[in-house]
């Protein structure tokens, strides 16, 4: 009871626990003729090499661990290929781990450099309704927060126009405006403001300060500045590991410059 | 934690596909939503086309028919009237496999940025599909008015006898979505043989079970008679054996369960390879 007691009052000044990654890998194929064998060949038989790397396959992900809870913005540092955006595939879990285990708790929202869930033939009213749902809004919640979501992403005079004829700005405003009025637990942000500008920048920048005690935010940047405003923690990644993991944003943002001018 | 999938019982498998639909109805409702009304977006004539297409379609195979082209054998209905509808069932056969076949791919980036249950997809694929089957259906039994062909009492089995025929190319859709993603070779080797099987299929001619080849494999294939019953049951006249369609129900539905079964426990396992 009283160990019960003190997690429970621990658990509260830290916030809830939203996110609890343990131990993760990842696996690839080089090759895509060899993947595609290899998918084929997992699909019908028992998956024995699921531990050992086959002709062509590697480690995108090795043992990487890490915890989100609510109120943090962990920021998630490397050099391309580093395994920031596979990492955050498994966490949606639009991939299987290839070991580990990824526990979410609460509801979980992307915004990744491209708007490809968003489909250029339907109309942006169209779009935010679907990728809603798609987030896993019920009916009842859906109408009221659509027209929420169009109005902050300032497109309402567009929002039966097809989502073809909008700017890049435009999209990444519904991409960005959906995901943060969808209730969400965890906002997932891979790139995803690299295709505006300062001004909506700033705009999401101050929502996402706004809103940082009701949820957690995991964020894969290269913009430093954005970091910096931001992040509570941070994590680098180096060829698929966890290189460094802490709270301390200025030694980590001097730690990844460093490599990142050691590598280049 | 989730219990792994391998070992999972079939009731489980249903149990889970049931509440995982029933979590995604309003994703299922949007996307049926956008589905119907995007399909024809780009025309100018836009949802016209619905009753566009079959007309064509039966102008088409009136002309066909009309020219002498095909040698049909005993059919119970003028044979224009035959061809039309069992094109018809062909095309709503046909459109399960091609229609649900490219629904992992087609959903590739929607899974990247959030992952939903694919049985919503195949779902809507199929509701799209039984949609489109629809208005040409009406339009043919339209036309057979005109031509004057005996319709029966039994027509009104005639949806509920096309269930066997539905369960057999959803299953097929659902098997080749899978094999689609990793192995397309095998999609489209299987969707040219399409073609093969609407010969050994009676479409353009009446069943006849006598000697030959061509004759054998007719007699042996489930779709014979899941096609046969269903169009025998407008004119009330028995062309194939009853017990046939039975033994072919059977089996549609025996390997609709095991598709299922399959789909749930791989589709985990191939969906990073969109990413490829």
């Amino acid at each position: 009871m009283k160990s019960y007691s003190t997690k429970h009052m621990h658990d509260k000044q830290l916030g809830e626990l939203l996110l609890d990654v343990k131990q993760v890998s990842k696996k690839f194929c080089k090759s895509l003729r060899s993947s595609m064998l290899y998918g084929l060949r997992d699909l019908f038989l028992p998956e024995h090499h699921r531990l050992t790397l086959r002709k062509d396959e590697f480690w995108a992900l090795r043992d990487v661990s890490l915890q989100l809870r609510r109120g943090e913005t962990l920021a998630i540092l490397g050099l391309n290929g580093a395994g920031k955006s596979t990492l955050m595939h498994l966490i949606t879990g639009a991939f299987p781990t290839t070991m580990g285990s990824v526990n979410v708790n609460g509801r979980i929202t992307t915004i990744y450099e491209k708007n490809a869930a968003l489909k250029k033939f339907y109309t942006g009213r169209e779009n935010v309704r679907v990728k809603c749902a798609l987030y896993g809004l019920q009916r009842n919640e859906m109408e009221d927060v659509v027209d929420k979501i169009l109005d902050f992403a300032e497109i309402t005079d567009f929002a039966d126009a097809t989502f073809g004829t909008y700017s890049a700005g435009m999209k990444a405003r519904v991409n960005f405006a959906t995901a943060c009025l969808c209730n969400p637990d965890i906002i997932v942000i891979d790139e995803g403001l690299s295709t505006s500008d300062s001004q909506i920048v700033d705009k999401y920048t101050t929502f996402l300060e706004e809103q940082r005690q009701n949820i957690g935010v995991l964020l894969v940047s290269h913009n430093i500045q954005l970091i910096r405003s931001l992040a509570t923690h941070v994590i680098i990644l180096k060829d698929g590991q966890v290189f460094h993991h802490g709270k301390d944003i200025e030694a980590a943002i001097t730690m990844y410059t460093t490599t990142k001018r050691s590598t280049t | 934690m989730d219990q792994p999938r391998h070992t999972i019982n079939h009731f489980t498998i249903w149990k889970r596909i049931i509440a995982d639909v029933r979590s995604h109805a309003e994703l299922l409702r949007q996307l049926l939503s956008v589905g119907f009304s995007s399909q024809f977006k780009r025309t100018i004539l836009g949802n016209l086309w619905h009753i566009l297409d079959p007309l064509l379609s039966i102008l088409i195979w009136l002309m066909l028919a009309r020219s002498g082209m095909f040698r049909p054998g005993v059919t119970e209905m003028p044979y224009p009237a035959y061809l039309i509808i069992s094109f018809t069932l062909w095309i709503f056969f046909e459109g399960f496999f091609i229609q649900i076949g490219q629904s992992i791919s087609e959903s590739g980036r929607m899974l990247m940025e959030a992952p939903f249950p694919l049985e919503i997809k195949v779902l809507e694929k199929a509701i799209i599909n039984v949609f489109n089957f629809l208005i040409p259906l009406s339009i043919t039994f339209f036309v057979f008015i005109i031509m004057g062909v005996n319709i029966n009492i039994t027509i009104l089995l005639f949806i509920p006898a096309l269930i066997p025929l539905m369960l057999l190319g959803v299953a097929m859709g659902m098997f080749f979505s899978l094999l689609e993603v990793v192995m397309l070779d095998i999609y489209l080797l299987t969707k040219r043989c399409f073609r093969i099987l609407l010969y050994i299929t009676p479409i353009v001619y009446a069943p006849h079970f006598g000697n030959g080849l061509l004759n054998t494999i007719t007699a042996y294939n489930p779709l014979t008679y899941l096609i046969s019953v269903p169009r025998d049951l407008i004119t009330g006249v028995s062309s194939v054996s009853l017990t046939g369609y039975w033994i072919s129900s059977g089996i549609s539905l025996v390997v609709f369960l095991m598709v299922v079964h399959f789909y749930f426990i791989s589709k985990k396992k191939i969906i990073e390879k969109l990413l490829d």
